[in-house]
């Protein structure tokens, strides 16, 4: 039997792949005891009658979108949410640089049993977005891959499994660029035009062969 | 059998060499003639075995050549385990291992319907007995074993080795000795040459191996469970031979262990350590060679000279040195001689090899200092090995990287092993970490003690290592003299409430078998003194009338009290009384007297602890020291009065509902039913039916008789009340089904067989459920009957929001419909109840759901596309999820519709919907496609 040439490539444990922070132990970013004092206040609103906003809740003509129930929805979850100054439910999270790693790096690798974030093919520090906050706007997500080998001859399978991930679990308005790092592939620039070449991306995606073999790739992502 | 003479055993042998040749018969047939021998043998042996031992053997060997079926295998791998123990096969023994051994290794699999009875399993398990039933065969066995070692298939592999570390444990030990060297030569290569799984420890090391799904990594546990079998062999010190070849191991790992860069070092390491823990000669003879082979590096080298890599290395190999005598002297429990025990002439070089990884390597080293760190938990747990002076020096170190190392990892892992440590050793962690942490602690929130270590650290840390009831005995009292403290300096009510919180904390993590009796007099007295003069008292305090620093302080007496013995209760609940409605100023629970007296129904705020008191008192044990329906009335005519803040006015509903619940008895029946009465006749307002429900709930909760009548006449307010009440019942019902603080069941032995009871309230186990079972038919009829009529609607919705899925699946059937309804609302807590019960309906009963599925998914993504609370898409997205476990033929139609109807909440403002979105695509995109 021969040994593929990359058989042993360095394998990153799951512990030490880069993951949104832990809060929990990071006593700059919340306060204990006002979250719990705003625990108690939700608790009693509950179970109180007087002081509730309770006819908030009662229009029944308006949309849902102008329903405001600040206790009610607030009770059930208030439990883990970090809590800011005032803590409505209103604060939004962008899509950042971490959210498209947690998409990507749990992809397998077709020829290892092992993820793409184990394998470091992508990388935190690789990825870069421009997200604007206005939602009509245009955005970009690039991504620059390392392959384990610089010969690695399905560095266009695993952009393409990349490219077929984001564009399923990205909303349209942003533009995805997959590139290989460079000097890290003998064929970069064919790759790269292959990866970023609509045509081809779609003509690839209509292939029910490939498209299985992504399938397979996909499987690991949940 | 019975007339059949030994002499006519060798006839009947002579027969069946003879005039019976196997190859021409069927199996059945061949199956009688092991079933003949299998019978003389049982019933002849002694006979067969003196006068018939070759011939016997020949008759064997000449029916059981050729068999391939696998019953009669089976017979013949008996037969043959059966001569090979008992006659004597000397001249024999070739051909009779030739006879087992031509059938391995054994690839037979049952098929599916398995004719035979038999596994391939059980083949492979007899053909082993055979092997290893006499030491005769080790020359052939063992070449010819290892022969097949080479074969690259992992499960001839496997049975290859089992096999041979079953002939190992069989044969006596100077047979081993004789293939030691071969056997050992080729095994290594099975650890050497291969990547092992980073662990711990050696026992996790070979959990893993063990429990690995492909026999390939498990060749690794057996081939180390065959080292501590030759280790085992060892069972005599004067078998010199044996020591020496042991000793070649050591020697032939030796240049490995030696080189802190060699890249077999560590499974070299693990091999030894096997051999070591196995057998405590072995440990003798080997643990000091090894230990010094693998400190080289410290001895050789200039301290300058030693690089991080070489110390690394180290840590982790010693470590595994270690679990040898983990394994001996704890799991095996031999005893110590600490003067005898070579290990011990190491542990300087280890303390020193880890003092320098915690004092004087950089901090960027996060790894190497873990591992460090990590071995001092395991040098812990070790028996009888370190001194208490050792241990004190360790935890001084420890708590220094504590103190200092800003690295989150170092410092989580130097607290895990601190709390580790305070579990057996609480007295060093006193000494020497508590006392470092309380000088962080300010005096007030201006001063600055630390920049790294600011308040609310310290106040987890020291409630995570307050592990033992020492501990935490002595936390508590620093605390509250640091509460003291604060509170005369501070004027903002931050620190005082986040030292109380972390008091209320600290009680929490005392088990319901700890005795806090000696609190109510060293702790309880200074504290409530303290806590009534600086909430109703002193009205220059930091926390005067805050009802949070109440809430906290009542937590912590709700603690002590339940966890008291409840001989003591009466007399805390009388004292109780006499100081909060007596408007007593001295009293056992005050060290000294007030300035002046407090009273519940002036100083409302104190309604706050009394509450947190009356909910943990054992009601058996103890009676309310004064008329508890005059009491309730006084309650009630505070509340009436109005001028309650929230959590006061809580509070005192509270002790209305906890004194109904505990103390009512038959003979308040007419009082309830008066109050009952006077609420019908009279005109409601919100105030009147607010108290009214906590009695309600309270009445509920113990199962009382009255209940239903008061149940039922808040169902008629539904219809029957004006507008404006008929809007309050939905949150009744919600109070009524809410969980309480107030109403935390605390446990306690005392009931039949030493059974854990609840002693603070009268709650029963199947309230809520007899509750539901009553309320909800009647409540969804009364939809049916008034379609449209939210009020009822929301009562639903409130009731199943606060129900456990056993409780609401009987339900299911008929409360569809409604759900269906209710997902046209738009008021978010109704579609979040709706959704809610829908995803258990999915889940539990498919077959009501599949008819609507047409219906159903559109309605969904249009909840999803008017983007509700985060809450409700979160709910919705998971029936979508859930539905996508339906038979695909009923899904498939929606695919399309529903990957496109996920699409908006890719782009969503939470993050857990945006994850939640994709995973639903993701499952969509998929569906089907395997096929």
């Amino acid at each position: 039997m021969t040994e593929p040439l990359n058989a042993n490539p360095t394998v990153l444990d799951v512990s030490e792949l880069p993951r949104r922070d832990d809060i929990s132990r990071d006593f700059s970013k919340r306060n204990l005891e006002k979250s719990e004092e705003q625990l108690i206040y939700s608790k009693l609103r509950t179970l109180s009658l007087l002081s509730t906003d309770y006819e908030d809740d009662d229009e029944m003509t308006t949309d849902i979108e102008e329903l405001s129930l600040p206790e009610l929805s607030d009770a059930s979850d208030s439990g883990d949410r970090p809590i800011e100054a005032d803590s409505d439910g209103s604060r939004t999270e962008p899509i950042d640089a971490q959210e498209i790693y947690d998409l990507i790096a749990p992809i397998s690798d077709p020829e290892h049993p092992l993820t793409l974030g184990q394998l470091a093919v992508v990388n935190l520090g690789d990825i870069k977005i421009t997200n604007p906050t206005e939602k009509g706007q245009i955005g970009e997500v690039l991504i620059r891959i390392t392959p384990t080998i610089t010969h690695c001859s399905l560095a266009t399978l695993i952009g393409l499994g990349i490219r077929v991930r984001l564009e399923r679990c990205l909303p349209k308005r942003f533009r995805i660029v997959i590139l290989l790092r460079k000097g890290t592939h003998q064929s970069e620039n064919q790759v790269n035009k292959q990866l970023n070449d609509k045509e081809r991306v779609s003509a690839a995606c209509e292939n029910p062969q490939l498209l299985r073999v992504i399938s397979h790739m996909l499987s690991t992502c949940q | 059998m019975d007339n059949f003479q030994p002499e006519l055993i060798e006839t009947l042998l002579d027969d069946i060499k003879s005039n019976y040749s196997p190859t021409d018969q069927l199996a059945s047939t061949r199956y009688s003639s092991f079933d003949i021998l299998q019978h003389l043998l049982l019933r002849f042996e002694s006979y067969l075995v003196d006068h018939l031992n070759d011939k016997f053997i020949d008759t064997f060997i000449h029916i059981s050549s050729n068999e391939k079926d696998p019953k009669n295998l089976m017979e013949s791998f008996t037969l043959n385990k059966a001569i090979s123990t008992k006659f004597d096969i000397s001249s024999k023994e070739d051909d009779l291992f030739d006879c087992v051994f031509c059938y391995f290794p054994i690839s037979f699999r049952a098929p599916a319907n398995n004719p035979y009875n038999i596994t391939g399993d059980q083949l492979k398990q007899a053909l082993r007995d055979c092997l290893s039933c006499n030491a005769l065969y080790a020359k052939d066995s063992f070449p010819n074993l290892v022969e097949k070692l080479t074969s690259t298939s992992p499960s001839v592999k496997m049975d290859v080795l089992l096999t041979i570390k079953q002939c190992i444990e069989q044969y006596p030990s100077d047979t081993i000795e004789e293939y030691f060297i071969s056997l050992w030569n080729s095994l290594k290569y099975e650890i050497l040459h291969r990547e092992l799984a980073s662990a711990d420890n050696i026992n996790d090391m070979l959990k893993y191996y063990e429990n690995a799904e492909n026999e390939d990594e498990q060749t690794v546990a057996v081939t180390l469970h065959i080292f501590e079998c030759f280790s085992k062999k060892f069972s005599d010190v004067k078998q010199e031979r044996y020591a020496d070849y042991l000793i070649l191991v050591y020697d032939s790992l030796k240049e490995y262990l030696g080189d802190p860069e060699s890249a077999k070092i560590r499974q070299s390491s693990v091999i030894m350590s096997v051999f070591c823990g196995s057998n405590l000669n072995s440990y003798n003879l080997l643990i000091s060679k090894c230990l010094t082979s693998l400190l080289t590096p410290l001895k050789k080298k200039q301290p300058s000279d030693l690089t991080i890599r070489d110390q690394r290395s180290m840590l982790t190999n010693v470590s595994f040195m270690l679990d040898s005598y983990h394994e001996l002297f704890n799991e095996k429990g031999l005893a110590v001689d600490p003067s005898n025990n070579q290990l011990f002439n190491f542990k300087d070089d280890i303390l020193t090899l880890i003092n320098r990884a915690l004092l004087s390597a950089s901090t960027v080293e996060v790894t190497f200092r873990c591992l460090a760190i990590k071995l001092i938990v395991k040098l812990f747990s070790l028996a009888s090995f370190l001194e208490i002076e050792e241990c004190q020096l360790i935890v001084q170190t420890l708590t220094d990287v504590l103190l200092e190392d800003e690295n989150a990892h170092t410092f989580s892992q130097a607290l895990a092993a601190l709390s580790e440590i305070s579990k057996e050793y609480p007295m060093i962690i006193l000494e020497f970490t508590v006392p470092r942490l309380m000088v962080l602690l300010p005096d007030s929130s201006t001063t600055v003690t630390s920049k790294v270590f600011f308040k609310e650290k310290v106040l987890d840390v020291l409630l995570t290592i307050s592990d033992n009831r020492l501990i935490i005995n002595s936390v508590l009292i620093r605390l509250l003299n640091k509460l003291e403290i604060v509170l005369q300096n501070e004027n903002t009510g931050y620190y005082p409430k986040l030292l109380l919180f972390s008091l209320s904390k600290l009680l929490r993590t005392l088990s319901p078998t700890d005795s806090t009796n000696d609190y109510l007099k060293k702790f309880i007295p200074r504290f409530l003194h303290l806590v009534i003069t600086e909430i109703v008292i002193k009205k220059s305090s930091a926390i005067y009338e805050d009802p949070i620093a109440a809430e906290y302080s009542a937590r912590v007496l709700k603690e002590i009290v339940a966890k008291c013995d409840p001989s003591l209760h009466q007399k805390l609940l009388d004292d109780v009384f006499e100081l909060f409605v007596g408007e007593s100023t001295t009293n056992s629970l005050l060290y000294k007297p007030l300035e002046k007296p407090v009273n519940i129904s002036r100083n409302t705020v104190l309604f706050i602890l009394f509450a947190g008191i009356c909910s943990t008192i054992d009601y058996k044990a103890a009676k309310v020291p004064m008329d508890s329906q005059e009491f309730v009335n006084s309650i009630i005519a505070v509340l009436d009065s109005g001028k309650l803040e929230l959590a006061e006015r809580q509070a005192a509903l509270q002790a209305v509902s906890l004194v109904v619940n505990k103390w009512f008895g038959s003979e308040q029946r007419p009082y309830l039913l008066k109050k009952l009465a006077s609420m019908k006749g009279s005109e409601v307002n919100a105030g009147s039916l607010e108290i009214f429900t906590f009695v309600t709930k309270a009445l509920l909760l113990k199962n009382d008789r009255q209940s239903k009548q008061f149940v039922d006449y808040l169902i008629g307010l539904l219809e029957n009340g004006t507008e404006e009440i008929a809007r309050l019942i939905p949150k009744c019902f919600e109070i009524i089904v809410a969980e309480a603080d107030c109403f935390e069941l605390y446990r306690r032995p005392g009931g039949a067989f030493g059974k854990w009871v609840v002693f603070n309230v009268n709650v029963r186990p199947f309230y809520k459920q007899k509750f539901v079972d009553s309320t909800l038919p009647l409540l969804i009829e009364k939809f049916r009957a008034n379609v449209g009529s939210r009020n009822h609607l929301l009562a639903i919705a409130l009731i199943v929001k606060y129900s456990e899925r056993e409780i609401i699946v009987p339900h299911l059937e008929k409360i569809l419909p409604v759900v269906l309804t209710a997902l046209m609302q738009r008021s978010s807590l109704i579609l979040s109840s709706s959704l809610t019960i829908l995803e258990i309906a999915i889940e539990e009963t498919p077959e009501l759901i599949k008819g609507h599925l047409s219906t159903l998914v559109p309605r969904l993504l249009e909840v999803l596309r008017l983007k509700g609370s985060t809450e409700t898409k979160i709910k919705t997205l998971e029936c979508l999820m859930a539905l996508s476990r339906f038979p695909l033929h009923l899904v498939v139609p929606f695919k399309e519709d529903i990957i496109d109807g996920c699409v908006v909440s890719l782009d969503d403002d939470k993050r857990g919907v945006r994850r939640l979105g994709c995973d639903v695509s993701q499952v969509y995109y998929e569906l089907g496609s395997e096929e």
